[in-house]
């Protein structure tokens, strides 16, 4: 099986200008070459698959969030462009730009309805928009609209006489789209949205906003496949919704996207460039004694690349040039840790003065019918490093993502640094200084480990290099420096933990506080060992850590003071040696019998 | 009086989106495969059912019948070929995408499949019971839909049971639930996926073959209901069956009513309009989503 290696999402300048310059060259001598003949009808649509696709691939391929309703921003598209022709005589051109607008609107409106749900909710409910425009634009009278002819029609008509005019056009959107997504995915947003699509939950604990992330990649990519929608309009000449808000219409760009390579720059290039004449082809000449043809080659190919190669195919064909290419497969470095070496630093008490870094006051929290934490209060004071421990379902996790706000608890509040937090989404509590770790680690497998770092260094810094250095200095801490530029899918359970512990840090800053969920748990001496000490460091410079951990033991002789959580209750908390002695906590986990 | 007209035939319509949506929702719980081919299936058993009522002359209620068990196979091969296949491999972010995405290939191979062998023409089912009613006062009952629905909710019933009350449905809801646990725990997980995948497309023909008794088909005749099932699996809380059963009642239900409100035109953005205003107060659906942890 071919390894179905995940597209990278930052993309060189170079690769990207030698990519989108090859394909503007053929592009362009592809047009040259069939003139004004007939096949050139064949060039223009393809162009104009290629946008629609490239378009679709920002929000499904780089964001993660596929959608099945792109067909009501490419109809939206289609019919400004014709319909403001028929109303006030204003060009095409000119309405494209309006459909643009539009369709962008709409994707906003269309996120804020769908902005709570997730995965494959939110693509079959995307799904169900275009039917809906096309039902009411066919209640409207607008079933069959012919694209008016103009016989002075100038190029903002995109000369109907000269089909070269609209595949020249095709194929500047085209390139449009590239720059778009090739400045996009190099940017924070990109990163931003790279880090959405790899893990929805561990992108908002480290500071993005990921509803509104989502909401501007689908609105950018709407607008684009507006572009597209327009130009198709004036390639078809008449526009209907069947046509143009049909699920045909919402299928083609998945289609083509998948088929060429789902989140790589040339992936819808190549799958439209491919099927799109393919198709039209096989329609042609066989159309008339084989309906559907064209329908079972589009739906062949999908299956087929599916199966074979899932990832499409240009990772396909990009990996078999690689590898000509560097004529062998790069030895990992494996770098050593003389971590254990590290200056134990002694323990510091709380640094007197200001307010608690964190307040957790009454809260409390049921599902359905169980209490899982029941008026749950305690601080962690500036510097200190606070355990929390208890018994399985003791309920420290649910603490724990109520505290970072993946839930809302039923009462209490919630301070962090004298401000209420209590009410706030994820993304701004871990703006406002709490970063955090998993049971199990959660890094984002579609980055290298720098960019995984990157991602809450970029929402805490507003220039990229000082958002770079913040990410060195994190990995630096952790001792990852040397795997910096790896890709997360060979790192050992050990480094997975202190690339999390370093991405925790780069949310938080560094006097801010971490949420450590069972970060020791099945881990080495040696692993362990760096994490403590880097957990050291990041209290002597002001940080805070909140643990929690099932025993005692593992956070013996490293935490100031445990809390002790059983059935959502806080049964004791005081220095570690008064919890090792107190009866209640002895019961809690051996059993009456054990309390003498 | 035009109400409660519109009342029975929303019923009757409501029943079999409901029997196709448990279908869908049945195979979402059990193996988190979405069928974008689902519909299609069904397609194929309505022009199954015109091939055999033409030969053979037996009634549509048999021939759906018969059916039952090739298309039971059929499944199976699907599952066996194509979702546990596609399954293993890892696409960009899911397996979910990769086997959603091949049943979307799937649906557009049947589909345009089968226009290349039965065109484009709507074919209908030629025999004397599509214009047979009943009248009760001043109601008219059609009757190859009151057929089709108590069939419907036939099938619904020894469904649920078979779900519920036996050690078959025990297994498959362990499957569901936690497919590791329950492998440890006996459970040949493959088979219960393979069953049920096989068992939710057998469903799909036979409604199929019910619903031809009345409903014209075409090779996209599926594309009529996908969405329709889709929604009503959502608003049920996806894989929950027996939310998928109320949520297909409820649509033909507002299908039917809403005429009495809006014109017939505007019946899909009635429907689809309540559906995403239900989005927006209740995301996870009537029931709330059968979720595997």
């Amino acid at each position: 099986m071919m390894q179905a290696r995940q597209a990278k999402p930052s993309i060189s300048i170079r690769s990207a200008v030698i990519q989108m310059g090859l394909f503007a060259l053929l592009g362009t001598a592809i047009i040259l070459f069939y003139g004004d003949g007939p096949e050139q009808e064949t060039v223009s649509i393809t162009l104009i698959y290629i946008t629609y696709a490239a378009a679709w691939n920002i929000v499904a391929g780089y964001g993660g969030q596929f959608t099945f309703g792109h067909a009501a921003f490419f109809g939206i598209g289609a019919y400004a462009a014709t319909l403001f022709t028929i109303w006030i005589g204003l060009p095409p051109f000119f309405g494209i730009w309006i459909g643009v607008v539009v369709a962008a609107l709409t994707a906003t409106g269309i996120g804020l309805i769908t902005l709570k749900l997730r995965g494959l909710y939110f693509g079959l409910v995307t799904a169900v928009f275009p039917i809906v425009f096309a039902v009411v634009f066919t209640y409207l009278g607008f079933q069959e609209v012919s694209v008016p002819f103009n016989p002075n029609a100038g190029l903002a008509y995109f000369m109907p006489d000269d089909p070269r005019v609209l595949s020249g056009a095709a194929l500047a959107a085209a390139l449009l789209v590239g720059v778009v997504t090739v400045v996009l995915v190099r940017s924070k947003f990109g990163l931003f949205l790279g880090a959405l699509r790899a893990d929805q939950d561990a992108a908002e604990a480290s500071g993005v906003a990921t509803t509104r992330m989502k909401i501007y990649a689908l609105a950018l990519s709407a607008g684009l496949s507006a572009i597209a929608g327009g130009l198709y309009a004036s390639a078809a000449l008449v526009v209907t919704p069947a046509d143009t808000f049909g699920a045909q219409m919402s299928v083609k760009p998945v289609l083509f996207s998948v088929f060429g390579g789902i989140g790589t720059l040339m992936g819808p290039v190549v799958g439209a460039a491919v099927l799109v004449p393919l198709s039209e082809a096989l329609t042609a000449h066989f159309g008339a004694s084989l309906p559907g043809l064209s329908g079972l080659v589009y739906g062949g190919s999908l299956l087929l690349v599916i199966t074979l190669f899932p990832a499409g195919l240009v990772p396909v064909i990009s990996g078999f040039v690689r590898r000509q290419m560097e004529g062998g497969a790069a030895v990992r470095t494996i770098s050593e840790h003389g971590s254990a070496l590290v200056p134990d630093e002694a323990r510091v008490v709380a640094l007197p003065g200001g307010p608690p870094i964190l307040e957790v006051h009454d809260v409390s929290k049921a599902f359905g019918g169980t209490r899982v934490l029941v008026d749950v209060s305690f601080q962690v004071e500036r510097g200190e490093i606070l355990g929390v421990i208890g018994p399985n379902g003791a309920g420290k996790t649910t603490l724990f993502n109520i505290i970072n706000g993946f839930l809302k608890s039923d009462a209490g509040r919630i301070r962090l640094s004298g401000q209420d937090v209590t009410l706030l989404r994820p993304s701004l509590i871990a703006q406002a200084g709490i970063g955090r770790t998993f049971q199990t680690a959660r890094v984002f497998t579609n980055m290298s480990v720098i960019e995984n770092v990157m991602v809450p260094a970029a929402v805490r810094c507003a220039h990229h290099a000082e958002a770079h250095d913040s990410a060195v200095h994190c990995l630096a801490e952790v001792g990852l420096s040397e795997q910096a530029h790896l890709p997360v899918d060979g790192l050992t359970t050990g480094e997975l933990r202190r690339l999390e512990l370093a991405r925790a840090m780069a949310t938080a800053g560094p006097r801010g506080l971490l949420l450590l969920d069972e970060f020791l748990g099945g881990l080495n001496a040696a692993d362990s060992g760096v994490l403590l000490a880097s957990l050291r460091r990041y209290r002597a410079g002001g940080g805070s850590v909140l643990a929690i951990e099932h025993t005692m033991r593992a956070m013996a002789g490293f935490v100031d003071r445990f809390v002790v959580l059983d059935f959502g209750k806080v049964i004791a908390q005081g220095l570690p040696e008064e919890i090792w002695r107190n009866r209640e906590v002895v019961k809690a986990y051996l059993g009456d019998k054990w309390v003498a | 009086m035009y109400a409660l007209q519109l009342f029975i035939t929303g019923l009757q319509q409501g029943g079999i989106i409901a029997l196709l949506s448990m279908g869908l929702a049945l195979m979402f719980g059990v193996l988190r495969v979405v069928n974008f081919a689902q519909a299609d299936f069904m397609m194929l058993g309505m022009f199954s059912v015109i091939l055999i009522y033409n030969l053979l002359h037996i009634n549509f209620v048999g021939a759906a019948v018969l059916l039952a068990v090739p298309a039971f196979f059929v499944g199976l091969t699907v599952y066996h070929f194509i979702i546990r296949q596609v399954g293993k491999a890892k696409l960009t972010s899911s397996p979910a995408h990769a086997q959603l995405l091949a049943t979307l290939g799937l649906s557009l191979v049947i589909q345009n499949g089968a226009e290349m062998i039965w065109g484009a023409t709507p074919l209908t089912l030629g025999s004397s019971q599509e214009l047979s009613v009943w009248h009760v006062g001043a109601l008219v009952i059609d009757q190859p839909r009151t057929i089709a629905f108590v069939i419907a909710l036939g099938i619904a019933g020894v469904m649920l049971a078979v779900l519920r009350g036996t050690a078959l449905g025990r297994a498959v809801r362990a499957a569901a639930s936690d497919p590791e646990a329950a492998g440890y725990v006996g459970v040949n997980v493959r088979l219960a996926y393979a069953g049920t995948f096989a068992v939710a497309i057998a469903i799909s023909v036979v409604v199929g073959g019910i619903l031809v008794s009345y409903y014209p088909v075409t090779p996209v005749t599926g594309n009529d209901f996908i969405l329709l099932m889709f929604t009503a699996v959502i608003m049920g809380g996806l894989g929950n069956v027996i939310g998928a059963m109320v949520g297909g009642l409820m649509l033909g239900l507002v299908q039917s009513m809403s005429q009495l409100f809006v014109p017939l035109e505007l019946n899909s953005a009635v429907v689809f309009g309540l559906f995403l205003a239900m989005m927006l107060i209740r995301p996870s659906g009537i029931f709330g989503e059968v979720t595997r942890l």
